[in-house]
């Protein structure tokens, strides 16, 4: 997110070594690779007591239970269950440092109670919910019964009667719903007193010290940086609270919005105070969390996913973005083609996450990334109930609509609570869907930093008629110009991704998943959303609406939009229904 | 002044609007969604796959599918049962 186009156009070819200390996009890999590398030092040595034991035996259980049952059974789920419980958070040296990433949760009516629960008012919230508890205890202990009397059933006919294997399928899904009913009201009834806001400030000042270390590296005042920061911080933190309010967080509203509101509110009024100013480090917060994310996308979960999941995102993604992207050059002649690529991707790909990953990768303007994300949640909050609707309303097929959510809603969580609101079944599907799409973010990062550093800069310097065709000359281009970040943010993958293949799925969940990942996790929301303050904190309304002038993003947006949820719906139904139907009665087993 | 005002007005609309927000479950027709959606607990506003903890769930089924799912329960397909995939 360049501030002005002077660095695209004055491209020299200095030796790198300076700048391995001298360059934000560095300092975000150094980060970045401290976080995650601290995280395995105190993880790794420090599994959870016996975890190969249990995985082991939980494995056996559940293979045999496969091989005894054509459905999963209560066994099956027990052990599965059991497998879940393993978490590397939970266990050893890192275990206390979680406390300290915590942010603030979710509230109805006072804000307070996002951070500040008294043990007076979380002995009433006990005491409220004691009876839902019990009441919710007895629900799972009938259902188990009733669960466990249908399975019999289904074995005492060797499993051949398809009514009773039915039967015993449904009691036991009904089993599973009580059981989670009863973890919500079990939540509620065992609610403990809590005070996060000294763990915050501890996170504050850890967090300024982590990016002061690189800023006098960088040219600037490390001083400076750490009095504002705190300010950035706080005005973080507000963000989460507003976020944090149940029923604007159903409607899918994230954290990112109300960062950037907050910041553009103080901006455009009052104005950024002059002395907050250098704690405003967009571009080294949003690099940062990007390389923590990277880590994320782990390659291998693609096996996972099965092949017509596969065809609707690597089909239909890549070919809406393009789409897209033509579509702005070429019709409505966006004069902007980082915002054009940066809302094509956010659109096409998954949202927030891709327009983040994909507005750093194009070094689009922060105002640029601020109008697509910002398009992005007012479409979300509609579309999380309006394609529920319209699916629910033509009947259509579970799978069939879970596909398309997941093809089309941006943001994996608005997709979950829209395919939750036709069933699970479309839930599933369309997570699953989602899922690919997010480990996509990747190769689009990684492609539009390519084709910026390839084509469109040497247009805008003059230079595109100067083209070395060679594949050496074509690499030095690509290197003078590619933004050095992305290859921690996909270094980062790979790594995590061969260690994760490497060590089986199942060690994966318990050491990466429940343990560096989700350490790593904690730190890129904070980190995000320090970006999205220091957003609307340097960004003015005239420069936002000299890009929205003629309403292009949102002719954008719609069209490009429309286009997905017709494409989608084409590609599902023919990847689903025509080319692997067995895969789709798969799914509904 | 008058930059504070617009501050104090901006703040006021911001604050009003997720104070209200509880009574978009009064809302006929969306309503009864928001307040399901508010229920389910789910983390609707996460802009990453890991952020989700249904996602963990979605992993075994897939996971299920993949490593321990039987021919035998698919009988659309008409042929006889297979043993499971070794996971």
């Amino acid at each position: 997110m360049a501030e002005n186009n002077s660095e695209v156009l004055t491209v020299k070819k200095k030796s790198e070594w300076p700048k391995l200390i001298s360059s934000e996009d560095y300092w975000a890999i150094w980060l970045g690779a401290f976080l995650l590398v601290f995280a395995m030092i105190l993880i790794i040595p420090n599994p959870p007591a016996d975890m190969m034991a249990k995985i082991e035996e939980s494995n056996t259980t559940m293979m045999a239970e496969s091989e005894r049952a054509p459905f999963r059974t209560i066994a099956y789920f027990k052990a599965e269950d059991a497998k879940g419980t393993l978490k590397a958070s939970k266990v050893g040296p890192i275990k206390p440092l979680f406390g300290f990433t915590a942010k603030p949760g979710t509230w109805t009516s006072n804000p307070i109670d996002s951070f500040y629960l008294s043990e007076k008012d979380a002995a009433a919230i006990r005491d409220a919910n004691k009876e839902k508890y019990d009441q919710a205890k007895a629900a799972t202990a009938a259902a188990l019964a009733a669960a466990m009397a249908a399975e019999s059933a289904a074995e005492a006919a060797q499993f051949e009667s398809e009514d009773l294997n039915a039967k015993a399928k449904d009691e036991i899904a009904a089993w599973r719903a009580a059981k989670t009913a009863e973890g919500k009201a079990k939540k509620k009834a065992t609610t403990k007193a809590k005070n996060i806001i000294g763990s915050m400030i501890v996170l504050m000042i850890a967090i300024g010290l982590l990016f002061a270390i690189g800023v006098p590296f960088m040219g600037r005042n490390a001083k400076k940086f750490l009095i504002g920061f705190p300010v950035v911080f706080i005005i973080g933190v507000l963000a989460y609270i507003l976020a944090g309010q149940a029923q604007l967080k159903a409607l899918g509203l994230s954290y990112v919005l109300f960062a950037l509101v907050i910041g553009l509110v103080i901006a455009n009024t009052i104005g950024t105070p002059a002395w907050l100013k250098p704690a405003l480090m967009t571009e080294y917060f949003i690099k940062t969390g990007l390389v923590l994310l990277g880590a994320r996308i782990l390659i291998g979960k693609i096996a996972l996913i099965g092949i017509p999941g596969l065809g609707v995102t690597w089909v239909v993604t890549p070919i809406v973005l393009i789409f897209t992207y033509w579509f702005g050059q070429k019709i409505i002649k966006m004069p902007s083609k980082e915002l054009n690529i940066t809302v094509s991707s956010d659109m096409s790909v998954s949202g927030v996450s891709a327009a983040i990953a994909t507005a750093a990768a194009c070094k689009a303007k922060k105002e640029e990334l601020t109008l697509a994300i910002g398009l992005s949640m007012v479409f979300v909050a509609v579309m999380i109930f309006v394609l529920p609707a319209i699916a629910n309303s033509v009947g259509m097929h579970h799978v069939l609509a879970g596909a398309w959510l997941g093809g089309t809603v941006d943001n994996t969580g608005s997709v979950v609570a829209a395919g939750e609101l036709i069933g699970p079944v479309a839930m599933y599907t369309a997570a699953t869907i989602k899922m690919i799409q997010n480990i996509l973010i990747g190769v689009i990062a990684f492609g539009v930093a390519a084709y910026w550093a390839l084509t469109i800069e040497r247009e805008r310097s003059g230079t595109a008629g100067q083209v070395d065709l060679s594949v050496g000359g074509a690499l030095a281009e690509i290197w003078n110009r590619f933004p050095k970040f992305i290859l921690g943010f996909l270094g980062a993958s790979v790594v995590f991704s061969l260690i994760y293949s490497g060590m089986g799925h199942d060690w994966g969940k318990v050491m990466i998943d429940g343990g560096i990942l989700s350490w790593a996790n904690k730190f890129r929301g904070w980190f995000f959303c320090l970006a999205f303050v220091s957003i609307g904190l340097s960004t003015d309304f005239r420069e936002l609406a000299v890009h929205f002038k003629g309403g292009k993003p949102v002719i954008l947006y719609v069209v490009g939009q429309s286009f997905n949820l017709l494409l989608t719906l084409f590609v599902a139904w023919l990847m689903f229904f025509v080319v692997f139907p067995d895969i789709t009665a798969r799914i509904l087993e | 002044m008058r930059r504070w005002l617009s501050f104090l007005i901006a703040t006021a609309l911001l604050g009003g609007m997720v104070f209200l927000a509880p009574a978009l479950e009064d809302i006929e027709g969306w309503g009864p969604k928001i307040k399901a959606l508010r229920e389910s607990g789910l983390e609707t506003g996460a802009i990453f796959y890991g952020q989700v903890e249904k996602i963990a769930e979605i992993e075994y089924t897939l996971i299920h599918l993949r490593d321990y799912s039987t021919e035998r329960s698919f009988p659309s397909d008409g042929q006889p049962a297979k043993p499971p995939k070794n996971p």
